[in-house]
C-alpha cells in the first residue's frame, strides 16, 4: 500500500513513465521562419551599450590605475604615517583623509587646480549617472514611455 | 568540402563558428540556420546545440541569425507550455511566437542569473496565462476535498497489464480532465523532467507550493485512475 503522506516524496517512477507516454504536440510548420520574420529590423537589435560593457570596465579600471599611479608617489610616506598610530574606527577616518590628501597632492603636483579637479569629478559623476539611468531604463522599459 | 565553401561564403555564419565547428554542429543545421527558406530541420534531425550563452552573445553582438538557433532549440518546450495552458493550437502558436519576439527584444536585459531556458519559459508561461485569463476568467483549482481511495498496489498491476496504447489513452484522458495549469505542472515535472526549483521559476510559485501541488495532483491522478479502472472492470 502506498498512502504517501510526505509531500517531498513526489518522485514517482510509475507516473513518470506513464506521463512520458503522452503525445507531444508537434510544433507548427515554419515556426522558426515566422518568428525570424517578426523580429525587429537590424538597427533595433538588442545590442549592448556602445561600444561594449567590457570596454567600460577596462576604461574605469585604467582610469583608477592612472589616478593611483599619479597621486600616490607624491605622498606615500605621509599616507602610511597618518594611520600608523590610529586604532579602531579612527583608522577609517584617517584612511579617508589620507586618500583625499594623496589625491589632492597628486593633482596639485601635476598643476590641476581645484576648479579643474571639480570639473573632472563632475564629469565622472555625470557619466556614472548616465550609466545608472540607462541601466534603469533598460530594466524598466515601461518607465521610458512618454506620459499621456 | 561543401560545408567549408558554404561557411567561407557566409559572413554571418563565419562570425558564429569556432575553429572546431565541424565537431559541434551537424551539416543540416548550418544550412538551416543560414537559409530561412529551408523547411524546419527540427522535424527530421536531432541537433547538437552549443550552450545558450554562445548564441545570446552572438545576437547581442548584432548577429540576428543566431537567434534562430535559440528558437530551434527551445521551440518545442515553449509551444508545449502554450498549448497545455491554452488547449488551442492556433492561439498557442501565436502566443509562443510572441514569447520568442519578447525574449529577443528583452535579451539585452537578460542577466544570466537564471538559465536562459527558464527565463524564456517563464515569458511563455506568463503570456499563455494572460491569454488564457482573457479567454476564460475562472480557474478551476485542485479539489482540496479529495479523499485517498486508491492504493498503488492495486493500480500498478492493472495498468501494467494494459497495452502501451491503452496506457497512453488512459493517462491522456486523466490529464485532459485536469485544469490547464495542473496539466502543465505534471508535464514539466514528470515528462520534461524539470526540477521543482525550475518549475517554481517558470510558474512563479514557491518551491513548497509546487511540491504541494504536485503531491495533490499525483493523489488526484491515482484516485481518478482507480475510479476509471473500476468502471472498466
Amino acid at each position: 500500500m502506498d498512502y504517501n503522506k510526505n509531500i517531498n516524496n513526489i518522485d514517482d517512477g510509475f507516473l513518470r513513465r506513464l506521463i512520458k507516454l503522452t503525445a507531444e504536440e508537434p510544433v507548427p510548420d515554419g515556426f522558426v521562419k515566422k518568428i525570424m520574420q517578426q523580429l525587429p529590423a537590424s538597427e533595433q537589435q538588442p545590442m549592448l551599450a556602445e561600444p561594449s560593457r567590457r570596454w567600460i570596465w577596462i576604461v574605469a579600471v585604467a582610469a583608477v590605475a592612472v589616478a593611483i599611479v599619479v597621486a600616490i608617489p607624491f605622498s606615500t610616506g605621509d599616507f602610511f604615517a597618518r594611520f600608523a598610530s590610529a586604532d579602531g574606527f579612527q583608522i577609517y577616518r584617517q584612511l579617508f583623509g589620507s586618500v583625499v590628501g594623496s589625491f589632492s597632492k597628486g593633482f596639485s603636483a601635476i598643476h590641476i587646480s581645484s576648479i579643474g579637479f571639480l570639473i573632472l569629478i563632475s564629469t565622472l559623476l555625470l557619466y556614472l549617472l548616465n550609466l545608472l539611468l540607462r541601466r534603469w531604463f533598460d530594466q524598466n522599459p515601461s518607465a521610458a514611455q512618454p506620459c499621456r | 568540402m561543401i560545408i567549408n565553401n558554404f561557411v567561407s561564403h557566409s559572413p554571418a555564419l563565419t562570425a558564429i563558428l569556432p575553429g572546431g565547428y565541424k565537431n559541434l554542429f551537424k551539416i543540416d543545421f548550418f544550412f538551416h540556420l543560414c537559409n530561412p527558406m529551408l523547411p524546419d530541420a527540427s522535424k527530421t534531425v536531432q541537433m547538437n546545440y552549443r550552450d545558450d550563452s554562445f548564441y545570446i552573445s552572438q545576437v547581442l553582438d548584432g548577429n540576428q541569425a543566431a537567434f534562430a538557433a535559440l528558437v530551434e532549440k527551445h521551440q518545442q518546450m515553449v509551444f508545449t507550455i502554450a498549448v497545455k495552458i491554452l488547449r488551442n493550437r492556433e492561439q498557442a502558436e501565436e502566443i509562443a511566437q510572441d514569447a520568442f519576439v519578447k525574449a529577443y527584444s528583452a535579451l539585452s536585459s537578460f542577466k544570466g542569473e537564471a538559465k536562459f531556458s527558464t527565463w524564456l519559459y517563464r515569458i511563455a508561461y506568463n503570456a499563455a496565462i494572460s491569454a488564457g485569463r482573457r479567454r476564460k476568467p475562472e480557474y478551476a483549482a485542485i479539489d482540496e476535498t479529495l479523499t485517498e481511495n486508491y492504493t498503488t498496489d492495486e493500480i500498478h498491476p492493472q495498468v501494467e497489464a494494459m497495452s502501451q496504447e491503452e496506457q497512453m489513452e488512459l493517462i491522456e484522458k486523466l490529464m485532459q480532465r485536469l485544469p490547464e495549469e495542473d496539466n502543465l505542472l505534471l508535464t514539466l515535472y514528470y515528462k520534461k523532467e524539470k526540477s521543482v526549483a525550475e518549475v517554481a521559476e517558470i510558474t512563479g510559485y514557491s518551491q513548497s507550493n509546487v511540491k504541494i501541488k504536485l503531491f495533490r495532483l499525483r493523489r488526484r491522478l491515482y484516485d481518478d485512475m482507480q475510479q476509471t479502472l473500476e468502471k472498466m472492470v
